[in-house]
């Protein structure tokens, strides 16, 4: 298979994106599929990616595509998050969470850690009480359970102050 | 960011575990603590991730204690308060499934996790304690202890365990009572010597004592055990217990380590000493470190590829008729750290042992506790216990070839620039790769040169001036001054050797050693593949600022000379002394032309440091701040500090000095020339941003950290510029990262530019 080739992947509502190989084998999923049944010559169908997450992805892959250290580069969880990155991740929560579930689905390890690494950014050094307004969650714990989960996790772990 | 609504509002990425384990990742422990207090589903998803890791102590902080200090607050008063003690236990016992990485200090802990594993019952027959089964802990990681026979432990899931106590906090946590329990015949004696006297107060680290001038009390046949290894004996049979019940265990780090393991292993003598392990829960352990260490490395499990050998100063007998099965090869192990070598041949015994080691790291004892590192004409005569313990100088040849690749020295005592028996150690590393050491010695390049072809990769962070003994005894000027030229007779132009010797060299990084520009242009360096540079570059031929401006007053004048009249008068225009200085100018420049020669034929440089910092210690702070540095400013008439560490001696990035050549280094990602006197000007920096397309960093035009600085409205016009050009590019300095903390205290005093 040659170096230059290219492949077509349908989104969830049937767009069509064609896309070099390199960039497709930045996805484990793909790559380990191209690799297992060859080209087949016809779209690759991945119904749990919308179109323009799936630009998202190709754009991060397309960035990234002479990246030496693509698999490793990202193991460091406490690396500070690069320039381009951090403007990438710059969307509304929506996509974010869309982006980790098709990096999820898609495998590709550094855009998962990326995209984690930013919601991880998002909970750092907030209140419970922050948390659930940032990310928009009810809070279903009865007073005195709230109190439990509290004495129990964070007597003397934490300082409280 | 704006915090807008997800679409599908019933599930998010909280709701899925693995995803979840994802961003926990990335959190730290008081963040783990705010998710679990948010909802019901967030603390299901993260509950797990808070208590993976379980310690009884926090490293760098007074304030926050661990939730682990509260448990064994609650332990040692739970006679007096027992409704807490009950109540903490509880929380343990339905969060303990969690921990996967346990690291304590106390005894109590462990005895928790096992369920009152001492409590002043014989562990072997330790009954499980009533209702322990709390709600909630049935899961889908399940607990499997109950089939062990061993056993109960409410850790089941552990990874790596760590438990560092000593001897002291046994013998006062185990109830007495049970202490003088006499059964001596089964207890294990390899502590038998310690002398509870030698535990220095808040040490948690072993020290054999060595009150036995021939060191035999040290071997275990001999040891008759005492009634002080009870406390070790019930702690020794716990941890037997807690392991058993965790087969997923990867690393082991405890003060006993040989002894527990010494328990669980077959003897060696049982199937020939070559141990097919017959304990399941061993089957996982890939890293062992052992707390102490008798000069020979224990019995490990097979699948161990990683050991590690502490001790602490003591020195240990080395003795040279043990056991023969206690001697047994290694053959699994790939790594192996030791930090108490004490000498050449024990080093070499180690070696012996561990033939298929990869990896060897290595402290060597301080060459002043024995008088000289393995060579015998050093000892100090008056303790005959150290004559005992240092071997006579080795044979080098004797050394076994190792299979190394990565070798980590850490020469504080700069063991191999004086020691005979470490004469041509390099012979036994015919494979290395890769050498890393905290101070460099110059005669280590020989042997660099001459048995380890394959080397790629040098590395010595620390200045050796820091560390070197030799270094200190040198007046502080001195040191200040220039610091590389100390060992100026015994360095062999170690980098030019070095560069013009190691084709494969990829990373060569010597930050303070220094190469002269003579040696660059007598021995064309081979190694072009070279991707990281780090040295100094001395002895360039300069010009003082009086003697530049003469030249360039010289060559204005003959430029104008030659349009009105013409070639021919040009030359007796000049005085013998004009001269003489137009050429030492002349070879000025091409010196440095030559060198940027040199350099631009690495085209595979990424990062190029030709003059590291020399501002990061504190004591040049110091000596700055004196007023031999502070100068009244003739433009405003404040006094500012001089900064002149600036070495001339050095290239100069100017394009009509060759600089232009580097352009071929296309792949720079990062040049520091702190401390060079660079010279550059609008002209040089267009280039620069302009040549160098993956620049990331550079350091040596900002001088924003230098406290106390006059303006230099020059400089400041180029710092502009280059980030003007290259906003990607960060124009950093090492100064402020070292002493920030004494630069704020000084700047709060004084508020307004001037210091003083």
């Amino acid at each position: 298979m040659s170096a230059h080739s290219q492949i077509l992947l349908t989104s969830s509502e049937g767009t069509e994106f064609l896309i070099d190989r390199d960039i497709a084998d930045k996805s484990m999923l793909l790559k380990c599929m191209l690799e297992d049944i060859g080209e087949i010559g016809q779209a690759v169908p991945l119904p749990n990616v919308s179109g323009p997450i799936l630009t998202k992805v190709i754009e991060y892959c397309t960035h990234h595509r002479d990246d030496p250290n693509f698999l490793s580069a990202n193991d460091d969880v406490t690396a500070d998050i690069d320039e381009w990155d951090l403007e990438y991740c710059k969307v509304d929560q929506g996509t974010l969470y869309e982006l980790i579930l098709a990096a999820n689905y898609l495998d590709i390890k550094p855009l998962m850690d990326l995209t984690c690494k930013t919601v991880a950014n998002m909970i750092k050094a907030k209140s419970p009480e922050e948390i659930r307004k940032t990310f928009n969650i009810t809070n279903d714990f009865t007073p005195e359970e709230e109190d439990q989960v509290r004495r129990e996790n964070g007597k003397d772990w934490v300082d409280e102050h | 960011m704006a915090a807008t609504t997800t679409n599908n509002s019933n599930s998010t990425i909280f709701d899925l575990p693995e995803l979840a384990q994802h961003i926990a990742r990335h959190l730290p422990q008081d963040s783990l603590f705010q998710c679990v207090r948010v909802s019901k589903s967030w603390h299901e998803a993260f509950i797990r991730h808070l208590w993976k890791t379980f310690k009884d102590y926090q490293m760098f902080s007074l304030r926050s204690p661990t939730w682990g200090n509260g448990l064994v607050a609650a332990i040692s008063s739970r006679h007096t308060d027992p409704q807490e003690y009950e109540w903490y236990m509880d929380v343990y016992r339905r969060h303990a499934r969690y921990i996967r990485h346990l690291s304590i200090f106390q005894p109590a802990i462990l005895d928790a996790c096992l369920e009152n594993a001492f409590g002043g019952q014989p562990s072997s027959s330790s009954p499980l304690s009533n209702d322990i089964r709390a709600t909630g802990s049935s899961s889908s990681e399940g607990t499997t202890a109950d089939s062990i026979a061993t056993g109960r432990s409410l850790l089941t899931n552990l990874e790596s365990l760590a438990i560092c106590v000593t001897r002291q906090s046994l013998a006062a946590y185990i109830p007495e009572a049970f202490a003088t329990t006499q059964e001596s015949g089964t207890a294990r004696g390899l502590f038998g010597s310690i002398s509870d006297n030698s535990y220095p107060p808040n040490n948690n680290i072993f020290i054999f004592n060595s009150n036995d001038s021939n060191g035999a009390a040290t071997e275990p046949t001999t040891t008759t055990p005492t009634t002080n290894d009870r406390p070790e004996k019930i702690f020794i049979d716990a941890c037997q217990r807690l392991i058993h019940c965790n087969p997923r265990l990867q690393t082991l780090s405890c003060p006993f380590s040989p002894q527990i393991l010494e328990g669980i292993l077959p003897h060696p003598d049982s199937d020939g000493g070559n141990g097919s392990c017959s304990a399941p829960a061993l089957r996982s352990l890939r890293s062992v470190t052992l707390g102490t260490f008798n000069g020979r490395i224990p019995m490990i499990p097979p699948h161990v590829t990683s050991l590690r050998l502490t001790c602490n100063r003591a020195p240990f007998s080395y003795p040279s008729k043990a056991p023969k099965d206690l001697f047994s090869v290694l053959a699994g192990l790939q790594e192996l750290d030791v930090n108490c070598v004490e000498s050449g041949s024990h080093l070499q015994q180690l070696l012996r042992q561990v033939p298929s080691i990869e990896t060897l790291s290595f402290y060597s004892l301080p060459s002043s506790t024995l008088g000289g590192f393995g060579g015998g004409g050093e000892i100090n005569n008056t303790n005959s216990l150290q004559t005992f313990l240092l071997p006579a100088p080795v044979d080098v040849s004797s050394y076994p070839l190792s299979r190394i690749t990565v070798l980590k020295c850490h020469q504080r005592s700069g063991a191999f620039s004086i020691a005979p028996a470490y004469n041509d150690i390099f012979r036994c590393f015919p494979l290395l790769v890769e050498y890393h050491d905290d101070a460099w010695h110059p005669c280590v390049t020989t042997q660099l040169v001459k048995y380890c072809p394959l080397l790629e990769l040098i590395r010595v962070r620390i200045d050796p001036a820091i560390n070197d003994l030799h270094a200190s005894d040198l007046p502080t000027s001195c040191r200040m001054v220039r610091r590389t030229s100390l060992f100026a007779n015994d360095r062999h132009n170690s980098i030019s050797t070095l560069l013009s010797s190691l084709s494969r060299l990829r990373i060569l990084e010597l930050p303070f050693e220094s190469i002269k520009a003579s040696e660059i242009l007598e021995r064309p360096w081979i190694c072009l593949d070279l991707e990281e540079l780090w040295c100094r570059l001395e002895n360039v031929p300069f010009l003082s600022d009086e003697q530049q401006r003469q030249v360039l007053a010289i060559s204005e004048r003959e430029k104008k000379a030659e349009a009105v009249i013409g070639d021919s008068i040009q030359q007796q225009s000049r005085t013998n002394e004009e001269e003489r200085l137009m050429e030492i100018n002349e070879r000025c420049v091409s010196t440095r032309r030559l060198i940027m020669t040199q350099l631009s034929k690495m085209t595979s440089l990424k990062s190029l440091s030709l003059s590291p910092d020399l501002k990061i210690r504190n004591e040049l702070f110091e000596q700055r701040t004196g007023a031999t540095f502070v100068y009244k400013s003739k433009h405003d008439g404040r006094n500012y500090i001089r900064y002149d560490d600036i070495s001339p001696d050095t290239l100069h990035f100017r394009l009509d000095s060759g600089f232009e050549q580097l352009a071929s280094l296309k792949q720079l990602e990062y040049l520091g020339f702190e401390s060079m006197d660079h010279r550059m000007d609008t002209a040089e920096i267009e280039w620069m941003a302009q040549q160098f397309p993956k620049l990331k960093e550079m350091r040596g035009l900002s001088t924003e950290n230098y406290v106390g600085m006059e303006p230099d409205p020059k400089n400041d016009a180029l710092v502009a510029l280059m980030r003007r050009l290259r906003p990607d590019v960060i124009q950093g300095q090492s100064f402020g990262g070292y002493a920030t903390s004494r630069i704020n205290l000084i700047g709060t005093t004084t508020p307004h530019g001037g210091l003083f």
